[in-house]
């Protein structure tokens, strides 16, 4: 009953003042609009970065050098056919593809260009998640034969092949070094922001045939493809125990998709906190204005606070009202600060085709800081309000 | 003496202290108002008339000795129990109206009521019964600015009555009225009275105290005299 009076009060003082009421309630509009959208935006940012990072092959674990173990590139220790032989046995493992990197220059007319060529076995096309877009991938009799196919990247179609499709180079002769490789299979293009930033040109040719032509016989590094429900820290502990028997400790580092996305996820989580929190700054001050305009209120009002004295009201009753009135100050300035916020959120998402990730969640935790906020700043002036003495009120002018 | 009489002042004194200077605005007063009396407590400005109605009034409390309100001492009570003797027993009618200016006539007298927690219907009733009574029936919804002087007057006499209080205080209940409004006002005062109504009212205008039953004056702080008014 009090509490329903307290706030038709307020609503009634509010409308009086409208002008300095929508004043006050600016500040905290600007605060938990910007609260809401730095949370959505920089949420919907790391859902995309996220989806990128899973694009490169969803539970992927690989074997790589650590490079902060062998610092010296001259000698760099790489893997080799025994480690890839052990790593195939290890259970858990579903497929394991080595793969080999190099540069080449290529041709197919009578320009060439320096170009990425890749040797890997076929089932890297399935552990890296690459989709054709024309043709088709080598297979493994093929890369146990040691022949001579490429499947190429949409950069070596555009670079190499001027004017043609991705169908058009199918079966067309592309000259690697001194090497005549047919091209078998062009990959989809992955039109992420990671993948652009790559944006090079890369040949993909079976391992045995590229470490016969070059003489390497060592991997960079052997991607894994977990088992269906296996163990993951398991089997990247079985996978480190397997490179150290031939190797040693240290000298390579075992990766997994889930702990880079992992870090993503805690450097963006962390980023999101220290925007919102200077967002958070913009809602503080917001509540000083509410303590600013309270304090008028209250001198301007002492002959009423005077009057309800004189007719019964305790400490309790009037200092309900004003906290009250302040509360219902940054209510609504919260009100019309997520509804602004919520607006914001859909312009950013769509001028710069993010997802929007508003949630529930934001909108209460704004929602609930901009009351927190009226409390506090609404405590002092409404406590001064309760602690005037009746005669001195009754007398202002 | 059988029964404590409503109001029961004995020996009570204020002292204002500014640094190291005193002033006592009060010095020993001795009061018995009895339930169903009209006083009126005469004296010039700086008499300490203000002060005793406050004390009156529970607004503010003596420095020394004892005061009793229906045989109970009010003087050691917390500013929150003072707030709820002034609710349920007191009716505060000023000279300058003091009522809330943006709320209806209604809304006004209903405000001592919210703080007694009488639910809203009920509450909405007694306003309204309590401005008939004081003759505004046709005026519930018109606020402050929409009403004369006597009107407000009224008004404020309403909201003072509304939660059935023991004594009505008025402290110079005509002072912003013209002559006429305020004899109408007086007029309201004693035909309260006449229903049982116990009123005190502080003036320093003679003509006005003498619609009392009792005159009580009071100078420099202490009671110097007591007569008969003019009312039957």
């Amino acid at each position: 009953m009090m509490l329903w009076e307290n706030i038709l009060l307020a609503l009634d003082a509010l409308r009086v003042n409208a002008m300095r009421t929508l004043l006050t309630l600016l500040g905290v509009v600007v605060g938990v609009a910007a609260v809401i959208s730095v949370i959505a935006i920089a949420r919907g940012g790391q859902a995309m970065v996220i989806r990128e990072v899973e694009g490169l092959g969803s539970g992927m674990v690989w074997i790589e050098p650590n490079l902060a173990e062998q610092s010296d590139f001259t000698r760099l220790e790489l893997l080799d056919q025994r480690d890839l032989e052990a790593v195939s046995l290890l259970p858990g493992v579903a497929e394991a593809s080595p793969m080999i990197s190099t540069s080449m220059p290529a041709r197919v007319t009578d320009e060439s260009r320096d170009i990425t060529v890749t040797g890997v076995s076929a089932g890297y096309a399935r552990v890296r998640n690459l989709d054709l877009a024309a043709g088709r991938y080598f297979t493994e009799r093929e890369v146990a034969a040691g022949q001579r196919l490429a499947v190429v990247n949409e950069q070596v179609v555009e670079r190499l092949f001027p004017g043609a499709e991705a169908g058009d180079v199918i079966g067309e002769v592309l000259w690697l070094d001194r090497h005549p490789f047919v091209v078998v299979g062009v990959l989809e293009s992955t039109s992420g922001l990671v993948a652009s930033v790559g944006g090079f040109e890369e040949a993909q040719v079976p391992f045995t045939t590229l470490s016969r032509l070059t003489g390497a016989d060592e991997f960079l590094a052997i991607f894994v493809t977990p088992e269906e429900g296996a163990d993951l820290d398991r089997l990247m502990e079985d996978l480190r125990a397997a490179v150290e028997r031939h190797h040693g400790p240290g000298k390579f580092s075992v990766n997994s998709l889930d702990q880079v996305l992992g870090a993503i996820r805690s450097v963006t989580d962390i980023m999101t906190l220290v925007v919102a929190g200077i967002a958070a700054i913009a809602l503080l001050v917001g509540g000083i204005g509410i303590m600013n305009i309270m304090l008028v209120s209250v001198t301007e009002r002492t002959r009423e606070i005077g009057i309800r004295k004189a007719i019964g009201a305790r400490r309790a009753d009037l200092l309900s009202q004003f906290l009250v009135e302040a509360v219902v100050v940054s209510s609504l300035g919260g009100i019309i600060g997520i509804l602004v916020g919520a607006g914001l959120v859909a312009l950013v998402s769509a001028v710069a085709n993010l997802p929007s990730l508003l949630t529930p969640g934001s909108i209460l935790l704004a929602f609930g800081f901009a009351v927190l906020v009226g409390v506090v700043f609404g405590v002092y002036p409404a406590n001064k309000a309760a602690r005037q003495d009746p005669i001195e009120a009754l007398r202002y002018e | 003496m059988s029964e404590a009489p409503l109001i029961r002042l004995r020996g009570v004194s204020r002292v204002y202290r500014t640094g190291s200077v005193e002033v006592a605005a009060l010095q020993g007063v001795d009061l018995d108002v009895e339930a169903g009396e009209f006083v009126a407590i005469v004296g010039p400005s700086g008499s300490g008339k203000s002060t005793l109605l406050h004390i009156l009034g529970c607004l503010d409390r003596p420095t020394a000795g004892q005061y009793l309100l229906k045989g109970r001492p009010v003087d050691g009570l917390s500013d929150d129990e003072l707030a709820v003797v002034r609710n349920r027993e007191l009716g505060f009618v000023f000279q300058s109206f003091n009522l809330l200016p943006r709320m209806s006539a209604l809304r006004n007298v209903e405000q001592p009521l919210i703080y007694a927690r009488v639910p809203a219907a009920e509450r909405r009733r007694r306003a309204a019964e309590a401005l008939e009574r004081v003759g505004l029936g046709h005026r519930l919804h018109h606020r402050p600015n929409e009403l004369s002087g006597g009107e407000r007057q009224r008004v404020a006499v309403a909201r003072a009555l509304v939660n059935n209080p023991s004594v009505l205080l008025a402290d110079e209940p005509t002072g912003n009225l013209d002559t006429r409004t305020g004899r109408d006002i007086l007029a309201l005062f004693r035909q309260l009275n006449e229903a049982g109504v116990t009123v005190i009212l502080i003036t320093h205008d003679l003509e006005v105290a003498a619609e009392a039953r009792r005159i009580v004056e009071i100078r420099d702080g202490r009671i110097v005299g007591e007569r008969r008014g003019d009312a039957p």
